[in-house]
């Protein structure tokens, strides 16, 4: 019966399962009339539907994050392996599980640790090869590395070791528990250095040395675990023409290993060499040389081998965003520390300390003032140890001597390179007297009498810069020219004068491309502030496409992780949200955010801002209760720095403009006067965030009644904007629909509808299709054409801007909610009631879920209900809702 | 690892609608997802947690990213992606059932609190019954697949199914009685 009779439950189904008890009841009476068995057969699904909400609504993975582990033979516990018996499980990987256990004949009382190998390449050959390694394993005796007890294999077949039990912390983890100094975490690290020294002069290389292969027992004595096991149970390695095409098999862990591992190539005791020199950046920084978390496998490849990391010296950034002292230990790292870990993570193995022996021997040297290997023997490298380590002795002024004369000599024996690096300097130094230059002349050339009333501003300072510039009077390099256009343009954007600022982007733009070479961090630069003036201009297609290469070129300039590509992914964002692409804008913004965060901690001044643009697009998206916390962590941040003063103002605009979506009209008035104010202060009467305020405080009286001031901020706003903004800007037009639905309240059709096309007018020309926009000019020209009694083109316009609505934001967004209450009104009008019902009681839910029932636009839902009913001839129904029209605070 | 190469292969022929891709690209993505979550529970302490439902989408940037950003129907992917979830979700709740069949149903919980071997029992029941659902209604059960395995929002379903999300919604809470009705059945 199921089958043949299910399309008919079905549809049963989906038009119930939304109704309340009483309205289901009473439309399967009528649907199922004489079929008891089709009724019962819906019902019990209802029943199901509706007892269990929850059912299914948290996906599987996120229910059961334990569901990915890895299968554990947990069975193994209480068994026998070999002469052991297992005691409990310690711990899993991608090798396989480690458990505790111990001698089962009694024989000694020392508990082991037994390696079980669950691979998936388990064939007679490793097997074979892992008896012979044990052999070999079984001769290193070195108190720092755990022996190797025993071996074989399970009844199941898979290879296992028995090792000495070593209860430790991995070395990171117990350098920094312990809070070692630098001092003392070499000094450790020098242990774990002689015992990889002993095991290579017997001939074994580890090949998967990490944190987690190094204990440290609570005495402090290190032990290396698991060395050999790696070679052991390595696939291919009887046949090397194999072992480059299985990849994926290889034992290593990618944040140690060497791009010998990484790419198949042999491997040589400099390859532990690579991966102590990894360990030891780890442990003096905190950080791994790279970042691998989340790339792909061709991505690691190209990190490893070919990208050169940051010397230990320059990786401190997250612990300075931390807040910690970060100078004495930049101090202490740069230089010897510096070159010592650079030579061990060298690309090529020959590159590298050709033995463990000379790089703990480099180390050694560190510490007693003597020149290290790895550094260059410049005579005055050389001669700088000579005074470090002869401070004392031979004092002050001969210290001063030697320097200069240490200066000297290596200047005269310096190789090309060097030179070039010292005409890199003197070029530095020349660009940056040029332009100082050119800045005290045009300061010197400020006289006050020659500006307006007495005050020189800001504005009259670069229009007299631009005029110099353009006469000649600069005679400098091409590229200072090209600074100082730059930083032109730049102010001249933030004063809002938007065709200056693109003449002088121009020009730098094509002076840089010249002189420094299309992929040159400054092009990327000069293309960022490029889309910024796009974007403010409202050429959202350019501003995109600028904004897009400069990302490409700081990510390929600088890595994913950059400030710099941080913030053209955030300009991205808003502009992809101002163009309606909000998916690829939220993950770029959370992406961002958590770089941030990443990169300088929780409570800079870059989280807040980037916490307020999520917020926004959060807001546009209706999840309110999502961006309201997102607005305050930013208000919070912003109040607690010095010099946020616009930041903050900005943050409270548009947390505002939020509060006005959920009704609370009140809060939000208060924070746009101090926002007003704020502005206002910073920037004069005239400016685009002026004007943008004023709207806001408009959109806000207009809600609270207050039509003649809301008229006259409006009509502020606009003017300014007319000024300020170029013709067509979108921003015009959100004043002017804003005006034309004022006008609409007031029942003043002809001036609303006046507004109203000349907004929809700008928004047809600078929006795409199916922007929202224009949508919500659709849906002000549907009331001003309902006020005007012409119900057939309302309702074609409303029904315009509703389907926009349902297709842009989510089900249960207000302007959606909004749209569908309108055409329900239109649609008594019609005396379409069955579905003017529909779509109003469905309104009334969606914004009932979504706001308290304070909300005006419940109100004014329930209002057109009434109207309905009333019209409709259900006076009783009319009246239910009567009571939510008028109870509130309705006077 | 995956070759890129396959992976690349199959989304094209995908995207060209060529028929039979869709199940040569799943076991790609299963290999991928199986790798990524492995990787993110190896023994190596990361400072990541492990956000299964964002392994779907980092399983599909992994893939974008070998296409150089090429590749555009991405909800044919997360429809592919879902699928390959489901089968390496019931795949490791399968393997690992250990506990008696039968019994009473009724104390299999997807409680996260409970034991994990009447998870496994309840997963697996619940992966028969979408086979069942998918047999005389397939497009119910995809609604199930893409919310519940492959985490997707009713908006991003209904972007999957070019359906109204209003239309999704109700579907889904048909699927969930329907699912529940039949789960909760004794035997």
């Amino acid at each position: 019966m199921r089958t043949a009779r299910w399309h008919e439950v079905r549809e049963l189904l989906i038009s119930t399962c939304e109704l309340n008890p009483a309205e289901r009841d009473s439309f399967l009476s009528r649907a199922c009339a004489g079929d008891a068995e089709l009724r019962e057969e819906v019902e019990s699904i209802l029943i199901n539907s509706d007892d269990v909400p929850d059912f299914l609504q948290t996906p599987a993975a996120e229910a059961f994050p334990d569901l990915f582990e890895q299968e554990h033979p947990s069975s193994l516990i209480g068994q026998h392996v070999g002469a052991y018996k297992v005691i409990k499980l310690l711990g899993s990987g991608g090798m396989g599980a480690v458990y505790l256990a111990a001698r089962a004949d009694g024989q000694y009382e020392k508990n082991v640790a037994i390696k079980l190998i669950q691979h998936r390449m388990i064939s007679e050959e490793i097997i074979r090869r892992f008896h012979n390694e044990r052999q070999t394993q079984a001769k290193l005796d070195h108190a720092n590395i755990a022996r190797l007890l025993d071996g074989g294999v399970t009844d199941t077949g898979l290879p296992y070791f028995v090792m000495e039990y070593v209860d430790g912390t991995p070395i990171d983890r117990f350098c920094d528990e312990q809070r070692l100094s630098t001092f003392q975490r070499i000094t450790l690290f020098l242990r774990v250095m002689s015992a990889v020294q002993y095991a290579h002069r017997n001939l074994i290389v580890h090949r998967d040395l990490k944190p987690t292969n190094i204990l440290v027992t609570p005495d402090g004595e290190p032990k290396l675990l698991d060395f050999g096991i790696a070679r052991a149970i390595q696939p291919g390695y009887s046949s090397p023409v194999r072992e480059s095409s299985a990849e994926s098999d290889r034992i290593m862990t990618p944040e140690y290993a060497s791009p010998e591992q990484i790419l198949g190539a042999p491997i040589t005791t400099a390859t532990d060499v690579y991966s102590l020199g990894v360990i030891l950046y780890l442990l003096l920084t905190g950080r791994r040389p790279y970042d691998l978390k989340g790339l792909t496998a061709a991505e690691i490849k190209d990190t490893v081998c070919g990208k050169r990391p940051r010397p230990p010296s320059a990786a401190l950034g997250h612990r300075q965003a931390a807040g910690e002292p970060t100078d004495d230990l930049r101090r202490r790292l740069a230089g010897d520390l510096d070159a010592i870990v650079m030579k061990t993570l060298q690309k090529a193995s020959g590159d590298r300390y050709s033995s463990v022996e000379q790089f703990s021997e480099d180390i050694r040297r560190y510490f007693d003032k003597r020149p290290v290997s790895a550094r260059k023997p410049t005579f005055a490298y050389r001669a700088s140890k000579f005074i470090q380590r002869n401070r004392l002795r031979i004092g002050a002024v001969v210290c001063i001597v030697l320097t200069l004369l240490g200066g000297f000599v290596a200047t005269v024996r310096q190789s090309r390179i060097a030179i070039e690096a010292q005409q890199a300097a003197q070029y530095e130094a020349r660009k940056a007297q040029q332009a100082s230059n050119f800045l005290i002349r045009m300061l010197a050339s400020v006289d006050p009498k020659n500006a307006t009333e007495g005050e020189f501003t800001v504005r009259e300072f670069l229009d007299d810069a631009t005029r110099k510039i353009e006469a000649g009077e600069l005679n400098a390099l091409p590229e200072v020219e090209a600074e100082i256009r730059f930083a032109l343009s730049t102010a001249y954007r933030k004063l809002g004068v938007y065709d200056h600022a693109l003449k002088h982007i121009g020009i730098t733009l094509h002076i840089q491309r010249q002189v420094l070479g299309e992929r040159s961090a400054e092009v990327a630069e000069s293309l960022t502030a490029h889309g910024l003036i796009m974007k403010a201009t409202g050429q959202y297609d350019e501003s995109e496409q600028s904004y897009r290469e400069a990302l490409e070129l700081c990510q390929a300039l600088y890595g994913e992780s950059s400030d710099k590509s941080v913030r053209i992914m955030n300009y991205l964002g808003i502009l992809l949200k101002k163009k309606g692409d909000w998916d690829e804008a939220e993950s770029l913004y959370r992406k961002a955010l958590a770089i941030m965060r990443e990169l300088h901690g929780d409570r800079h001044r870059s989280v807040a801002i980037y916490s307020i643009n999520l917020a926004a697009l959060l807001k546009n998206r209706g999840y309110y209760k999502k961006a309201a916390p997102e607005y305050r962590k930013a208000l919070d941040i912003l109040r607690g720095l010095d010099g946020e003063q616009l930041q903050l103002a900005s943050c409270l605009n548009n947390w505002a403009l939020m509060l006005c979506e959920t009704g609370d009209f009140d809060q939000a008035e208060t924070m746009l006067h101090e926002a007003l104010a704020i502005r206002r202060a910073t920037y004069g009467g005239k400016h685009p965030d002026v004007a943008t305020t004023t709207h806001n405080l408009g959109f806000v009286l207009s809600r609270k009644r207050k039509y003649a001031e809301a008229e006259s901020f409006y009509r502020k706003a606009l003017s300014a904007r007319r000024d300020l903004l170029p013709e067509n800007h979108p921003y015009l037009a959100y004043t002017l629909n804003n005006l034309a639905e004022l006008f609409v309240l007031q029942h003043d059709y002809e001036k609303a509808e006046r507004h109203c096309l000349e907004g929809l007018d700008i928004r047809k020309k600078s929006l795409p299709e199916g922007h929202p926009g224009i949508a919500s000019s659709f849906l002000v020209l549907g009331r001003v054409r309902l006020g005007q009694g012409d119900h057939e083109a309302a309702e074609a316009l409303l029904r315009k801007a509703l389907a926009v609505y349902r297709k842009r934001h989510r089900v249960g967004h207000p302007r959606t909610a909004t749209a569908q209450t309108e055409l329900g009104n239109c649609l008594i009008a019609l005396e379409q009631y069955e579905e003017a019902e529909r779509l109003l009681l469905d309104s009334h839910r969606m914004i009932s879920e979504m706001f308290d029932d304070r909300h005006p636009a419940l109100r004014e839902t329930a209002r057109h209900i009434v109207r309905l009913y009333e019209a409709w001839g259900y006076p009783a129904s009319a009246q239910s809702y009567r009571a939510l029209v008028y109870d509130a605070d309705e006077p | 690892m995956t070759p890129p190469s396959d992976v690349t292969l199959a989304l094209s022929e995908l995207s060209e609608g060529r028929t039979g891709a869709a199940s040569r690209l799943l076991p790609l993505i299963y290999e991928e997802l199986r790798d990524l979550a492995n990787y993110y529970l190896s023994d190596e302490p990361c400072d990541h947690t492990l956000q299964p439902t964002a392994l779907v989408h980092e399983v599909y940037l992994r893939i974008i990213s070998q296409r150089n950003g090429t590749w555009k129907n991405k909800s044919q992917f997360f429809a592919i992606a879902a699928q390959a979830m489901r089968h390496l979700l019931i795949d490791h709740a399968r393997r690992r059932r250990t506990v008696k069949r039968g019994g009473n149903r009724r104390k299999l919980s997807l409680d996260a609190a409970a034991p994990m071997a009447f998870r496994d029992e309840y997963l697996v029941a619940l992966d028969d019954a979408l086979t069942e659902l998918a047999k005389f209604d397939p497009q119910l059960s995809k609604v199930v697949e893409l919310r519940f395995f492959g985490g997707l929002t009713i908006e991003e379903t209904a972007r999957v199914l070019e359906n109204s999300p209003m239309t999704v919604k109700r579907l889904w809470k048909v699927a969930q009685g329907w699912l529940h009705r039949e789960i909760m059945k004794g035997d």
